[in-house]
């Protein structure tokens, strides 16, 4: 097994090498000198420079932040629930957040001012955490977690469909099937502005909880008598989630998969340990997002292909062959 | 500080699991709980470190849950290992309530004794996931050692493993009581109970039936009221020997 320092490492220069690429390739067709020359040193009459500056540099670090969300949120979700088919979906906060968006575009407010969208969408996934903590209460077990999730993410499905069924207009419902596509394409800095803090402070809460989800390899029973506060713990990790999964749909819209298979990816290089995993699979989550946006440019330069819709794409059969590959060695 | 219980009481759906439970436990003694299945031996553990809610007074329940997880180890009887850890991570686990408190020295070398008590020096570097089950209870107990706890509750430490494993195990609890800790051991095996424990204590629906040596504790009347068998019980070089012999003929 590789050592976890040259993992990080690795990982770490891997991510900052797809992001500096992905700030050379965009439907302007710059060439990569002048992009950074104006990137660094254009001024505000510099077309180039406003490509450069207010569109390519915030869908970085977009990328880049939703990456770290979703890698760390999955790793913390598999955690917790000692499943390695656990993500953060399974809360119920991105069906939620996506459900608020859904109604502020559908409603028109929307297009009224900048940030409704992704306030609702954060707001969404708040609420969705504040249901979770209220009706898995005081149970300590995360089996009640789970059921909540499931209920709570059906509910916010259906009621997101109920908005596209009704809905009066045919240019609404399909703006809104296009947002739930995922994409990171239209990240503004006063996007990134309003998300970041929520982001940061769930990544925060979800590294506090790092040494609970180590204990948490022996059981719950064990991990309590070790010290671990288990009702402390499911509030990080809920909240921990719903911040910073709430804030990706906030500017990205649903983007499914990533915090589902970059952790299990990357459990075979780090070893099992679920706090350890934290930082990999954030890091890891940043490649995957950064390298599939670069491929959703690359492939179809003109046609806006979404990032959600291919990261399932290249997602599904990689997982498939992962289940595939572990049940040839389980044979 | 060792355990110590005054009228604890669990209920759960209206049902008395436990009832005016009272007892201490000592240092340098092995006790075994022993009764029936559903007679509350893991309930007792489990309020007793105050992971269960209940009535009457835990002197460890009250406690900070790391100042707690200090004082007193918990082995429960699921032998999960949820991820493909080392075994060295699995240990390591039962130092978690010591970090910040003992040295990164300190808590290495405990890890290191734990690990040469079970003789798992040699599969330290293992993944859990490839361990037989004997092995991997051998682990589970080498993170409960590894806390160096003054109190050690483990619920049925030796179940399903075979003989040699079983012993192997109980010689462990008896070291570390004779090394000063209080331990406190519940165990099916009746036989393995009466050779090793100093003390044994008879749990019967919920109450305590019998508190003593292990000679008085199984006496006739008490397997036949509990437990609804007979038996041989008898002294041998080796120590005190035990077999269930017939079931009564009456139900239990």
């Amino acid at each position: 097994m590789m050592s976890y320092r040259l993992l990080i490492a690795l990982l770490a220069g891997l991510a900052a090498v797809l992001a500096f690429g992905t700030l050379l390739i965009g439907p302007a067709g710059i060439s990569p000198a002048t992009s950074l020359a104006s990137l660094l040193t254009g001024d505000s009459s510099d077309i180039f420079a406003i490509v450069m500056r207010e569109i390519r540099l915030p869908r970085m670090l977009g990328g880049l932040v939703v990456g770290i969300s979703l890698g760390l949120a999955g790793a913390a979700m598999q955690g917790y629930l000692r499943n390695p088919l656990a993500e953060p979906g399974l809360l119920g906060v991105s069906g939620s957040a996506a459900l608020g968006a859904v109604l502020v575009l559908q409603s028109g407010l929307a297009g009224l001012f900048g940030l409704a969208l992704p306030m609702a969408a954060i707001g969404g996934a708040l609420l969705a955490a504040i249901v979770m903590l209220l009706v898995s209460g005081r149970s300590r077990s995360s089996l009640a977690l789970i059921l909540a999730g499931v209920a709570l993410s059906a509910l916010a499905g259906a009621l997101t469909s109920l908005v596209l069924n009704l809905s009066p207009n045919p240019f609404a419902a399909s703006e809104i099937m296009f947002w739930m596509m995922g994409s990171l394409a239209n990240i503004s800095f006063d996007q990134l502005g309003l998300a970041l803090p929520f982001m940061v402070a769930g990544w925060l809460l979800l590294f506090a909880a790092r040494r609970s989800l180590d204990a948490l390899s022996l059981g719950e029973d064990a991990a309590a008598g070790l010290g671990v506060n288990l009702q402390q713990l499911r509030l990080l990790v809920i909240l921990g989630c719903a911040a910073s999964i709430g804030a990706v749909t906030a500017i990205a819209g649903v983007v499914g998969f990533a915090g589902l298979v970059v952790p299990h990816l990357l459990r075979r290089l780090v070893g099992g340990e679920p706090g350890r995993l934290l930082l990999a699979s954030a890091l890891g989550g940043a490649c995957l997002i950064l390298a599939t946006d670069i491929a959703v440019r690359l492939v179809a330069p003109d046609r806006d292909l979404k990032l959600g819709v291919v990261m399932a794409m290249i997602g599904a059969p990689l997982f498939l062959h992962l289940v595939w590959q572990t049940g040839r060695q389980e044979a | 500080m060792t355990l110590a219980l005054e009228h604890l009481s669990v209920q759960r759906g209206g049902r008395a699991i436990l009832s005016g439970i009272s007892l201490s436990l000592r240092r340098g003694e092995l006790t075994c709980l022993v009764g029936p299945n559903g007679a509350g031996k893991t309930s007792l553990m489990r309020a007793a470190l105050g992971l269960l809610p209940f009535s009457g007074v835990s002197n460890l329940a009250g406690l900070a849950e790391a100042e707690r997880a200090r004082m007193a180890g918990w082995l429960p009887q699921e032998r999960e290992i949820a991820w493909p850890v080392s075994v060295r991570f699995a240990v390591r686990l039962g130092r978690l309530p010591w970090r910040g408190i003992s040295s990164a020295a300190e808590q290495e070398q405990a890890v290191a004794e734990a690990l040469q008590a079970l003789e798992l020096e040699g599969l330290a570097d293992r993944q859990v996931t490839d361990l037989s089950g004997g092995e991997r209870a051998r682990v589970l107990v080498a993170r409960l050692l590894a806390g160096s706890a003054d109190c050690l509750l483990a619920d049925e430490p030796t179940a399903g493993l075979d003989p040699a494993h079983q012993l192997g195990l109980m010689e462990q609890f008896q070291a570390r009581a004779r090394n000063g800790a209080a331990v406190l051991v519940s165990l099916h095996e009746l036989g393995l109970a009466a050779r090793h424990a100093d003390r044994m204590i008879l749990l019967h629906k919920g109450r305590i039936h019998a508190d003593g040596p292990p000679a008085s504790v199984l006496s006739p009347q008490n397997l036949a009221d509990v437990f609804g068998i007979t038996a041989w019980f008898g002294e041998t070089e080796k120590g005190p020997v035990f077999q269930p012999l017939a079931r009564l003929d009456k139900t239990v």
